[in-house]
């Protein structure tokens, strides 16, 4: 198992757990290797976002 | 508004969290904050195109790890502290549409060695007495977004109902020097209400079930809590929990409502010797269409009232089994 945390513009954090895949690359990370503005916008923070 | 209110008749806490009621609320599929975030779409919790399992914090928490000071004054009758925790949110698959009942037992078991990492992590914070790991799932439990998750709550205080199991434990060690739970199982397994079995963990109706098709699933060893799990138990497990999705599944064929709970040992620094691993499902529905409602006397009296009796929930949750191909 491999973890790694981010953390969000809000300030909370994020954890991926990853198994048989690598850590998926985050947006912004991506964004920023390709020198190209990613396609989805940066932010994590979620108009929407919350749980029950 | 966030801070914890005394309740001086029942002795327990109340956490009040007004900005809860702005969550979100039953978006439409396309707008999930739980999915992965897709090039060119709304971004959403989740900053990445994929992923296997993703815990975060709440954004709507009952608990904050620095929580604002109450906005009401405490007294001697009324004690108020700040509502200071963690609050957490797990995503049990990128796949919207996804069920625990439905995923390979591997992916249950990666989920069972994440909810470890987290009860081992989120407990060692000083602050924190209790990890209470649980999942709200269907309409009828009052669940707001139908991407699989569970949450944890990381409590700065030994909630109630484990309190008193704890309690319980004490008394009956004292009494017998045996654990309750370890006793408790070995009575259910002599008995007409198990309902799936293997070598580590037990699945059963209780006794004393107070829900519609309650099953509690124990460790048939005294286990403390998911830290002293072995590789091979979580993986018992994960396959204990895709048994009982299952039969609830096929009870009524559709996906049955329920809540799921975990009770272990506490965070709080003690020995708690009686603390003995072991998972609650509360579904709701007494029939097909029939929903058990908590009302007057559970609510008020704390008294539930079953209307059939476990060991006929235990048969019917055995032949759903059954059909289902798995036991």
């Amino acid at each position: 198992m491999e973890k790694r945390t981010i953390q969000k513009e809000d300030g909370r954090y994020l954890i991926f757990y990853a198994f048989e895949r690598p850590i998926p690359e985050v947006w912004e990370e991506k964004g920023a290797r390709d020198d190209e503005e990613p396609n989805a916008p940066p932010s994590a923070a979620s108009p929407e976002g919350g749980e029950d | 508004m966030s801070e914890m209110r005394w309740h001086p008749l029942l002795r327990q806490w109340v956490v009040t969290a007004t900005h809860r009621q702005e969550r979100t609320y039953k978006p439409p599929k396309e707008y999930c904050p739980f999915c992965p975030t897709q090039p060119g779409a709304f971004p959403t919790e989740v900053p990445a195109s994929q992923y296997e399992i993703v815990v975060f914090e709440n954004r709507f928490p009952s608990f904050r790890r620095e929580p604002p000071g109450p906005d009401v004054e405490g007294s001697e009758l009324y004690p108020v502290r700040p509502a200071q925790g963690v609050c957490e949110v797990v995503l049990y698959s990128q796949d919207h549409d996804a069920s625990l009942r439905e995923m390979p037992v591997q992916h249950i078991d990666r989920l069972v060695q994440v909810w470890t990492d987290r009860y081992i992590e989120l407990g060692s914070r000083p602050e924190i007495e209790y990890v209470f790991i649980f999942e709200n799932k269907g309409d009828a439990v009052g669940v707001t977004l139908h991407h699989p998750h569970g949450q944890i709550y990381a409590f700065p205080y030994i909630p109630p109902i484990p309190q008193a199991e704890l309690d319980a434990g004490r008394e009956h060690r004292e009494k017998t020097g045996r654990c309750l739970m370890c006793d408790i199982v070995a009575e259910e397994r002599r008995g007409p209400r198990v309902i799936w079995e293997s070598e580590h963990f037990s699945a059963y109706v209780p006794f004393f079930a107070r829900y519609p098709f309650e099953v509690h699933i124990a460790a048939k060893v005294h286990l403390p809590s998911l830290a002293e799990m072995s590789r091979e138990q979580q993986t018992g497990l994960a396959q204990a929990i895709k048994a009982v999705g299952t039969a609830y599944d096929y009870l009524f064929g559709f996906p049955l409502p329920y809540m799921m709970v975990m009770h272990q040992k506490p965070t709080d620094g003690r020995a708690h010797p009686d603390a003995h691993f072991h998972v609650e499902f509360y579904p709701l529905n007494r029939t097909a269409d029939k929903l058990k409602y908590l009302a007057g006397c559970e609510s008020g009296a704390g008294t539930f009232i079953t209307d059939m009796a476990p060991e006929i929930q235990a048969q019917r949750l055995r032949e759903a089994l059954a059909r289902s191909g798995l036991s």
